[in-house]
């Protein structure tokens, strides 16, 4: 109550945790939208670059920041009475951050993360991962087919706020949203966290059909049959199958299995010319969240007794050193199952 | 022989040698050669005052667990059973002279404390009654040779058999003519005439002579053990030679059982009772008897 | 506890708050369009005349409802909104009225003082030679062992009001738990029991007494059922402790439970925030989950068969049980103290209403033990909020916090890890029938040989063992010592002991060396304890599905 009487138009209500291309793009959707946003970067002089000049010349070159962000490396700063967090940080770091955050937060505070990915060897979620670090339960997801770039040129776009708590997406959406960029809601975060994370995967997949010239029937093909192996082990750890029909799912494949440019395309593109794993991720220049999602994917879908060949054959590839050709000989050869899966369509219905 | 009883078809009404009834639970592999304990209940594992016609008329109006054992002889029939390994199941039956009537009370009791048996063999007294042989109430003899001889049939032949019993009546006496029935010495009219000077009737001595005629000899008995309730420094024994043990108390016992290497360490420390086992001081039969001479009817 | 006072108390607030919700023109409305208090009375006519059509007509308490209910009808057309109002609140005052206890502190403590002893004199009273010979006298307080975190009850009591959430699998636990209250010193509890229990002719008498009030699960009208929860709210407001089954019923299955019905446990929530907004001396609300674990279970054959019958929702009252025969009471009592059986009462961690744990003194934990202030929650920019979609999300945070709190405080008893073994041999002994024909297809003529048994128990000990280090699972005393040494006798003993001697048939049977099972349904039953832990690769067979009925997916 104190806070509020001595918050003006100027003091932020609002940070982003994490300054890399995608959060420093969400800071700047909303300082675009006229709200003041603190950005939060790990590293100093990064803070101080887009604080003083409006540049994050490491993530989005050449591009001006809005002027509405305040940037800094004191997390403590960034968090401490801010009643909205954006946490945008890379998934194998995020525990890191959390467990700091955890020090810093308080209930009344609401949170959203932007991240895709699932933790290593816990396979948690990282609204999981707040829940376990930090006192924070007023959390959501934000997911979508949202490429950085195209974003912050202003192009228009679509993107999912889910979250259990309407307050939480309400207060969100009232920052994001713009005549650019349409914020649609849903209720089930697992089913949006595990769409942005599993996607990858089979962007990988496109990555090689595309760099063996497969054709765009093959790609239609492979788009489908993803989709429906990342919507059968979604309903296996408690989504709506629903969810995949949406941005979160089969937008947010698409996206990723059309644009060339995106990471864990170039790894499958990489890979299908003859590289090594190594030697694609050197040629890449940083990690893409399909080669971890793939492990972790390949572990459940095991435990859990779900047939995914598609990914099988991803993992097989990425980590096993098989030949991308004999993969998609033996993925042609399988037996052939019904178009639309029996186990989703019994979720679906249960769902309804 | 085998009639089944009507109200509970686990056990078998036996009219020959002597009326009994009984329940058999378990067939042992006919290459078994371990041991197999056979059992007295009365003042060898409960201490019931069957033997005076008050207790046995109280008996089956009391609780299950009103019933008490002796001191330490629960665990010790666990620890039997468990064998040295403490894993096994070695081969358990009871034969009492308690009617069959309290049977529901006996075996629950029997399930309360744990104690597995494979068989158990009641002498069924409302027969003896019903015959009017009188008489034979109060006398076991002709029963107990009876049902273990019907167990020693149904054994394997390498089965090795130790006996527990106690000093209340004639169980070191009627074990020991077991003993040398098995091994061949003591059938025929020697048989006959010797229960009968022990006040059996004569046509069940002769029933019991016919069953023991069947019987392949062979040693089968290795040792008789006798709990001490009358006399606890083991007089009643004394005559008889090392192979019958008094023991003054289940622990005395389990420290030989557990020396003989039939009961593991373990399960000798769980057995309570002070005291030692004491040893019949005959001097050793050159022909094996377990039965003291002066016992048999005039030999042959 | 309250005075009779506080009672009249809180009926009024009860009615009041009703009345306010079922009138206020914001929340009445639905599919577009208030709803008018006629509208509301009339379905509350509805449903009661419906109640009432099935009920037994020549029963007092049914013509005094059709008396009343025909009263209001025929008032109901003639009179102004104001006068709806005034029979609104005659119809929620009398619902709120019924439900509420007549508590006497004075017989509580009589009852509690002189109820053990008695108990343990009226066993030993039935075998004679006992009493004659002057035993030791059975004691109840040797038979309910009271564990876990008990250390801090008395305190968090004396800063806050008191939630226990146990679970529930026999309706001796209301009496079980009033007697773990007593023995730790705690005030007693008011809870909702259902009104078969004060039908029943053993306990019935005592229940209005013992503060207990009443649930009438016959009655279907909405408006009763949140009148229901309304009472429970503002008793706890009052500072009443209160005593919820989250599970809403018994568990049919025998299996601890892994769903929770929400709308009483959203009571805490709500209280909490009513008393944050009051601003009352004292507005925590502490929540005390705790598991009650029996060896034997009173009702377990009906229960199982209601289990087996998918008829978990339809049959929801179960009125003709073991609960409501004497001598079915005689011998589960008889069986725990002649058997030296041990009822487990253990008490996890206590909880805010958000499923946080709480220490010592009350203050709410984050999940790495800092202290927050769960006030926080409830505000927006400082400010208290109503949001009750927001307080729901809450309350299922603290259905799961719970939930982990009954699989972790879950205690085994020989009892479980036989049947639990037992089980598994025989249905990996038949992989190709389902659970159903499973069960038809085992009768006494079947067995297994002991050492398989025995080996199976040794591979779940040692699995068990495991688990309990890692906090995930309690054992009894016989279970713990047997796991300690790989040795199985006594627990097979132990376990063979209680199932020969209580049930109308052995559940199993020890013949020679072989076990027989000679009532499947009842050894499923006690199997499920085990349930939905995944031990021995076993797949989860009922605890997917919930407490009531089978549900075929």
């Amino acid at each position: 109550m104190a806070d509020d009487t001595t918050s003006d138009e100027t003091t932020p209500r609002v940070s982003v945790l994490g300054a890399g291309n995608w959060g420093t793009t969400i800071a700047h959707l909303i300082g675009s939208n006229g709200f003041p946003v603190t950005l939060w970067a790990r590293n100093r002089e990064l803070a101080a670059e887009i604080d003083e000049r409006h540049q994050n010349s490491r993530y989005l070159p050449g591009l001006s920041l809005s002027d509405n962000i305040r940037a800094t490396a004191d997390l403590a700063a960034a968090v401490r009475d801010v009643p909205l967090l954006f946490l945008v940080v890379p998934s194998q770091a995020f525990r890191s951050v959390c467990e700091q955050l955890g020090e810093l937060v308080r209930p009344s505070q609401l949170a959203v993360h932007a991240t895709k990915g699932i933790e290593l060897v816990t396979y948690k979620r990282m609204t999981q991962i707040v829940l376990e670090e930090t006192c924070l339960r007023q959390i959501g997801v934000l997911s979508g087919p949202n490429i950085a770039r195209e974003m912050v040129e202003g192009k228009p776009a679509g993107t999912v706020l889910a979250s259990r708590f309407p307050r939480v997406i309400e207060v969100a959406r009232a920052h994001l949203k713009s005549p650019q960029l349409r914020v649609y809601s849903n209720t089930d975060v697992v089913g949006v966290e595990l769409g942005g994370t599993l996607k990858n995967i089979i962007a990988i997949a496109a990555g090689m059909a595309t760099q063996m010239d497969l054709g765009e029937n093959a790609k239609s093909l492979l788009i489908t049959r993803g989709l429906s192996e990342i919507a059968r082990l979604g309903v296996a750890l408690g989504a709506d199958p629903m969810t995949f029909s949406g941005l979160a799912g089969i937008g947010d494949l698409m996206v990723t299995c059309a644009s060339p440019i995106s990471r864990n395309h170039r790894v499958g593109a990489a890979l299908a010319r003859g590289l090594s794993l190594a030697e694609a991720i050197e040629s890449l220049g940083m990690v893409a969240e399909g080669v971890k999602a793939c492990k972790i994917a390949y572990e459940l879908t095991t435990q859990l007794k779900i047939r995914s060949p598609l990914m099988h054959g991803v993992y097989r590839v990425v980590h096993e050193g098989l030949d991308p050709r004999a993969g998609l000989g033996e993925l042609m050869a399988a037996a052939v199952q019904d178009d639309i899966d029996p186990t989703l369509v019994r979720a679906a219905a249960k769902g309804a | 022989m085998a009639k089944r009883d009507d109200d509970d078809t686990e056990y078998e009404l036996i009219r020959s040698p002597f009326p009994m009834v009984r329940k058999l639970q378990r067939t042992l592999a006919p290459t078994y050669d371990g041991p197999a304990y056979i059992w007295d209940i009365d003042k060898t594992w409960l201490d019931t005052r069957i033997s005076q016609v008050k207790g046995m008329l109280k008996i089956p109006f009391e609780f299950a667990v009103d019933k008490r054992a002796l001191p330490g002889t629960t665990a010790l029939l666990h620890a039997l059973r468990e064998g040295p390994s403490g894993r096994e199941h070695r081969p358990l039956f009871f034969i009492t002279a308690s009617p069959p009537f309290i049977r529901k009370a006996i075996e629950r009791k029997m399930l309360i404390d744990g104690i597995e048996f494979d068989g158990i063999t009641y002498k069924d007294q409302l027969e003896v009654f019903r015959r009017r042989e009188f008489g034979s109430l109060r006398e076991h003899t002709a029963f107990k040779l009876g049902a273990l001889l019907l167990l020693a049939r149904a054994f394997p032949e390498q089965t090795r058999i130790y006996m527990f019993g106690d000093d209340a009546e004639r169980d070191a006496l009627i074990y020991s003519m077991f003993a040398d029935i098995c091994a061949g010495r003591l059938r025929g009219d020697r048989l006959i005439d010797t229960q009968v000077r022990l006040g059996v009737l004569r046509h069940y001595a002769q029933d019991v002579a016919t069953l023991a005629a069947d019987l392949p000899a062979r040693e089968r008995v290795h040792a008789i053990h006798i709990n001490l309730v009358r006399e606890p420094d083991g007089r009643r024994i004394l005559a008889y030679d090392p192979r019958v043990v008094g023991y003054p108390s289940a622990g005395a016992a389990a420290r030989l059982l557990c020396e003989r290497g039939l009961i593991s360490a373990r399960g000798r420390d769980r057995v309570e009772g002070a005291g030692e086992v004491v040893f019949g001081r005959a001097a050793a039969d050159p022909e094996g008897w377990w039965t003291p001479r002066d016992k048999l009817a005039c030999s042959r | 506890m309250l005075s009779v006072e506080q009672v009249a108390q809180v009926v009024s607030e009860v009615t009041g708050r009703i009345i306010e919700r079922v009138s206020a023109p914001t929340l009445g409305l639905q599919a577009g369009r208030a709803r008018s208090l006629a509208e509301t009375i009339n379905e509350t006519l509805w449903w009661e005349q419906d109640r009432l059509s099935k009920a037994d007509p020549t029963d007092e308490e049914t013509i005094a409802d059709k008396q009343f209910y025909a009263d209001i009808r025929r008032q109901l057309p003639r009179v102004s909104e104001a006068e709806q109002r005034r029979l609104l609140e005659r119809i929620v005052h009398r619902y709120a009225n019924e439900i509420a206890g007549r508590f006497s502190p004075t017989f509580y403590n009589l009852a509690a003082r002189v109820g053990p002893p008695m108990l343990s004199a009226l066993l030993t009273g039935l075998s004679p030679r006992r009493l004659l010979e002057r035993e030791t006298i059975p004691r109840l307080e040797q038979h309910v062992i009271i564990e876990g975190e008990i250390a801090n009850l008395g305190r968090l009591r004396e800063r806050g009001t008191l939630v226990v959430t146990p679970t529930h699998s026999s309706n001796l636990d209301s009496l079980v738990i009033g007697f773990a209250v007593h023995a730790l010193g705690l005030p007693p509890l008011t809870y909702g029991a259902g009104l078969n229990l004060f039908r029943n002719p053993i306990v019935g008498k005592f229940m209005h007494n013992l503060g207990a009030y009443t649930v009438d699960r016959r009655k279907r009208d909405p408006l009763y059922k949140q009148t229901l929860k309304a009472y429970a709210s503002v008793s706890l407001e009052f500072g009443q402790d209160n005593l919820f089954f989250p599970g809403g019923t018994r568990s049919r299955s025998g299996a601890i439970e892994r769903t929770l019905k929400k709308g009483l446990l959203g009571c805490s929530v709500s209280a909490y925030r009513n008393n944050l907004i009051r601003g009352r001396a004292k507005p925590d609300i502490y929540v005390v989950p705790c598991t009650i674990s029996y060896p034997l279970v009173l009702e377990a054959s009906t229960l199982i068969e209601d289990w087996l019958a998918e008829a978990g929702k339809s049959r929801y009252i179960i009125v003709d049980d073991e609960f409501s025969r004497w001598e079915r009471w005689l011998d589960f009592l008889r069986g725990i103290f002649s058997l030296d059986l041990k009822i487990h009462i253990r008490f996890g961690h206590a909880l805010d209403p958000f499923g946080n744990e709480v220490d010592g003194d009350g203050a709410s934990r984050d999940p790495r033990g800092r202290p927050i202030d769960p006030r926080g929650y409830l505000e927006v920019d400082g400010e208290l909020v109503e949001d009750p979609i927001r307080d729901a999300e809450y309350t299922r945070s603290l259905e799961q916090r719970i939930l982990r709190e009954f699989s972790t405080e879950n205690v085994v008893h020989p009892t479980h890890v036989l049947a639990f073994a037992c089980f598994e041999l025989l249905r990996r002994g038949r992989p190709e029938l389902d659970l159903y024909r499973l069960l038809g297809s085992v009768g006494p003529e079947q067995s297994l040989a002991m050492p398989e048994v025995e080996r199976e128990i040794v591979a779940l000990l040692d699995e068990l063992d495991q688990r309990t280090r890692a906090d995930q699972i309690r054992l009894s005393t016989v279970v713990g010592e047997a796991a300690a040494r790989a040795e199985v006798a006594e627990l097979v003993r132990a376990a063979l002991r209680s199932f020969g001697t209580y049930h109308a048939k052995a559940v199993v049977e020890r013949r020679g060396v072989r076990l027989h099972v000679c009532d499947a349904k009842l050894l499923f039953y006690y199997r499920n304890h085990l349930d939905g832990y995944g031990l021995r690769g076993a797949p989860t067979l009922v605890s997917s599905i919930g407490s009531g009925g089978a549900r075929h997916g």
